[in-house]
């Protein structure tokens, strides 16, 4: 299905595959129970002197005929189940989380984005760490092939930090830092959005992500660490 | 049995103590809810679809009102409309008169949940007439925005309490007295009242429906009320219980607030397959299909219910090791419901269908709720869940699942009911056509929602001009045809109101039976006077021996008949 967003994540593609995987299970279903339903209604509808047959459905030789539908529908559950925790276990459990080359801060305050990279020690949460605020045009810059480590926490309010290129979202919570990790697998720049309502202007907290090559990635890094309001991270 | 006198005007039409009347108090004051809800959504569907709209009595919305009208247009829907019609409206109506009993078991606490319920919806208009407007932090009102949104930490109580967000708590609090009141009633008169004679297997599964949904929302409404008086604290003593700064946590919130807030979809989905149980075999002239097991599964999601509430909350922050539990149980839930969906089918097949109105609405029910039951695996996957939070898939996923709820199987219901609550029958021609316009309007509206949902749409933003993949030409067409689908949707119950007017005053007269039913209701006189039966019926069998060979002459074999 094409309105899935192209994918700039390695996860993308396996969360789309749930999305396929359940569209094909439960679009069958769809398709049979609603024939089934249809059919019944137009083969069933009153006739002249007609007379509607008594059917309780008590018994096994009637009721068969939707205890065994139920009995795949609970499989088809299942194999849904299997998929879903799969997918899920690989981008959200932190003991599966693999080893990251690079570490960001994304804090969500009224209503921007802003981004704390490593400073010259290369460690993240240490006096020299530097911020990106640059209102709505602040730009979260990742480097393409590597994975990032994104520490993501809130100033005020709730927010969500959503890339719908990424695939995933998070909401993030003043007081605490949760951890996930992205692999962006294309360069480009990318809308980052606010997707839990944050107050009065929550529809305008739209930032950006830029996915650029690790050459262009190393001299960002060194222009930051050079204090030099890095050209490239506005525009 | 008391007897029952001759009432006042106010004994009878205000404070009224008769179990019928206070359904119609219910059901209208719901309709007029629903009504102002469904103006809101036009509101700011207006505001999408052509953003800078001057729009009447509420000018252009800017990010403040539109938050504020759709907050306001959920809290309406869910607990202004949905529960009053569906639960409070429908239970008080059916369940006296389908037990055999003479009223409520307790007929003036009966009136003061009505009472009650009339507070919570003038503390509810309240909340908008106060400074500032009404709340605007979304209607599932997470801490810490819906703390502090217009909260003056420094002012005195009163001044944050007189403000929308601390009315709107207080209104929902007291709205959910009033069901608890209500809910005391249905249980405790359905389990002493039922005629003599009446097993609890021969209750037909509307009353059983209702009675498992308002075991569904008195457990788990404690949790949520103690949530609520937290938050209020928070506004208005300046306390922290949701405050991280100060030793709180924002998601204790959420899970009392879902711990309430996923049982109370089945408060609202629960009646309506009963009323969908009750009309299918009726006018297809056919014995419910299976009908002790359809029970025996709506008891089991009743419970499994309690257990899938954190599938609101897999993106929040809670240990994503919870979410595998939650999406397992939220997916299964989709066994006892397909269930009751196949054996409803089936219980048309080889009938004497008869597609009258209440009919055509239970049908619509089927066909509509179906779309919604399906794509709410999509949204109990965790997997995918993280993508698809938050967008119109879910917005387009639960509105078919509660239109189909509230208003084809309510509509169901009205029609059903209706000429045994006022005597007449509603107009035939003019039902037809407020179904089908209806659906067309609630199509047109939703359906399209799925697609700019996987696009990565996400809601609750008044104007997209931020975002340029969502100014694209077809996400734009998208957001034309929903809204003007939305305004169909809401001009069409124009006729539903002319329907209702014309009906009540010069409609066919019905006669004790005109649906040719079995349960207890159709005995008692169209309308039924106060104390409903002249002499208190006795139940020989179950509801839906439709056709039953040992029946001679007749294809249906009321409740009360040897």
């Amino acid at each position: 299905m094409s309105f899935l967003p192209e994918a700039y994540s390695s996860v993308a593609a396996d969360i789309y595959g749930v999305f396929y995987l359940i569209f094909y299970i439960v679009g069958i279903w769809f398709v049979v129970t609603l024939g089934a339903l249809f059919y019944g209604v137009f083969t069933s509808l009153k006739k002249q002197g007609g007379k509607a047959q008594y059917i309780t459905g008590d018994d096994w030789a009637q009721s068969k005929w939707i205890w065994i539908p139920l009995i795949l529908v609970f499989m088809c559950d299942l194999l849904i189940d299997v998929k879903t925790a799969n997918v899920w276990t690989k981008v959200e459990i932190a003991e599966k989380m693999p080893q990251n080359d690079y570490d960001v801060k994304i804090v969500g305050r009224q209503f921007q984005w802003e981004f704390t990279y490593p400073g010259p020690d290369g460690k993240l949460f240490t006096e020299d760490d530097i911020q990106i605020a640059d209102g709505n045009d602040g730009e979260l810059v990742l480097p393409v092939g590597k994975i990032t480590k994104l520490h993501l926490t809130a100033a005020d309010v709730l927010h969500s930090f959503f890339v719908r290129e990424f695939g995933f979202k998070q909401d993030v919570i003043p007081g605490r830092i949760l951890t996930r990790w992205v692999e962006p697998i294309k360069e480009g720049r990318i809308e980052l959005t606010c997707a839990e309502i944050c107050g009065p202007n929550h529809g305008t907290m739209r930032n950006w992500v830029k996915v650029v090559s690790q050459e262009e990635f190393n001299s960002f890094i060194k222009n930051l660490n050079s204090g030099k309001k890095v050209a490239m991270a506005t525009k | 049995m008391s007897a029952h006198h001759e009432q006042s005007f106010i004994s009878k039409y205000v404070f009224s103590i008769d179990h019928k009347y206070i359904a119609k108090q219910y059901t209208v004051t719901g309709m007029i809810f629903a009504f102002i809800g469904g103006l809101f959504a036009v509101a700011f569907r207006t505001q999408l679809a052509w953003p800078g709209t001057n729009i009447p009595f509420i000018g252009v919305l800017d990010g403040m009102k539109y938050n504020m009208l759709v907050t306001n247009h959920a809290m309406i829907m869910f607990f202004w409309a949905g529960m009053p019609i569906l639960l409070a409206g429908l239970g008080n109506f059916v369940i006296p008169l389908m037990l055999g009993a003479d009223d409520m078991a307790f007929p003036k606490l009966n009136m003061l949940s009505y009472w009650i319920f009339f507070v919570s919806a003038v503390l509810l208009i309240l909340s908008f007439m106060a400074p500032g407007g009404g709340a605007a932090g979304g209607w599932t009102m997470y801490p810490p925005l819906n703390a502090q949104q217009g909260v003056d930490p420094d002012a005195n109580f009163l001044v944050n309490l007189w403000t929308g967000g601390s009315l709107l708590i207080l209104a929902v609090a007291v709205e959910f007295a009033s069901m608890l009141l209500g809910g005391i009633n249905f249980l405790v008169t359905s389990l002493n009242m039922r005629a003599k004679g009446m097993k609890l297997m021969d209750v037909p599964a509307v009353v059983w429906m209702i009675n498992l949904a308002t075991v569904d929302f008195m457990f788990s409404v404690g949790p949520l009320i103690s949530g609520a008086v937290m938050l209020l604290f928070d506004r208005i003593f300046n306390t922290g219980f949701y405050d991280p700064a100060r030793g709180g946590d924002p998601i204790l919130f959420q899970h009392l607030f879902w711990f309430f807030g996923h049982p109370e979809v089945y408060v609202v989905l629960l009646p309506a397959i009963g009323i969908v149980a009750e009309i299918v075999p009726t006018f297809s002239r056919k014995p419910l299909f299976a009908s002790r097991w359809i029970i025996i599964m709506a008891t089991a999601s009743a419970f499994i219910a309690f257990i899938v509430w954190a599938h609101h909350q897999f993106v929040a922050g809670i240990d994503p090791r919870m979410a595998e539990f939650f999406s397992i149980t939220t997916i299964i839930i989709s066994v006892p419901f397909a269930f009751i969906f196949f054996a409803v089918i089936a219980t048309m097949f080889k009938g004497q269908i008869e597609v009258k109105t209440p009919m055509l609405w239970a049908l619509g029910f089927l066909v509509f709720f179906l779309v919604g039951g399906v794509t709410g695996i999509f949204n109990g996957s965790a997997g995918l869940d993280m993508y698809i939070h938050d967008t119109y898939f879910v917005i387009a996923h639960f509105h078919y699942t509660l239109i189909p709820a509230v208003f084809f199987a309510g509509l169901a219901a009205l029609h059903f009911w209706f000429p045994k609550a006022t005597g007449r029958m509603m107009n035939e021609t003019l039902g037809k056509l407020h179904f089908w316009i209806t659906s067309i309007g609630f199509n047109m509206f939703a359906f399209p929602l799925f697609f700019s949902g996987l696009y990565g749409e996400h809601r609750r933003i008044f104007n997209y001009s931020s975002y340029q993949p969502m100014m694209a030409d077809w996400i734009i067409n998208i957001r034309h045809v929903a809204t003007i689908g939305a305004m169909i949707l809401a001009a069409a119950q124009v006729l539903l109101f002319i329907n209702i007017i014309l009906s009540a005053t010069s409609g066919e007269k019905a006669g004790k039976n005109p649906w040719k039913c079995n349960t207890l209701e159709w005995v008692a006189d169209s309308p039924p006077p106060h104390g409903n039966f002249a002499t208190p019926p006795s139940c020989y069998r179950g509801p839906y021996e439709y056709s039953n060979p040992k029946r001679s002459g007749s294809d249906f074999w009321p409740q009360n008949e040897q």
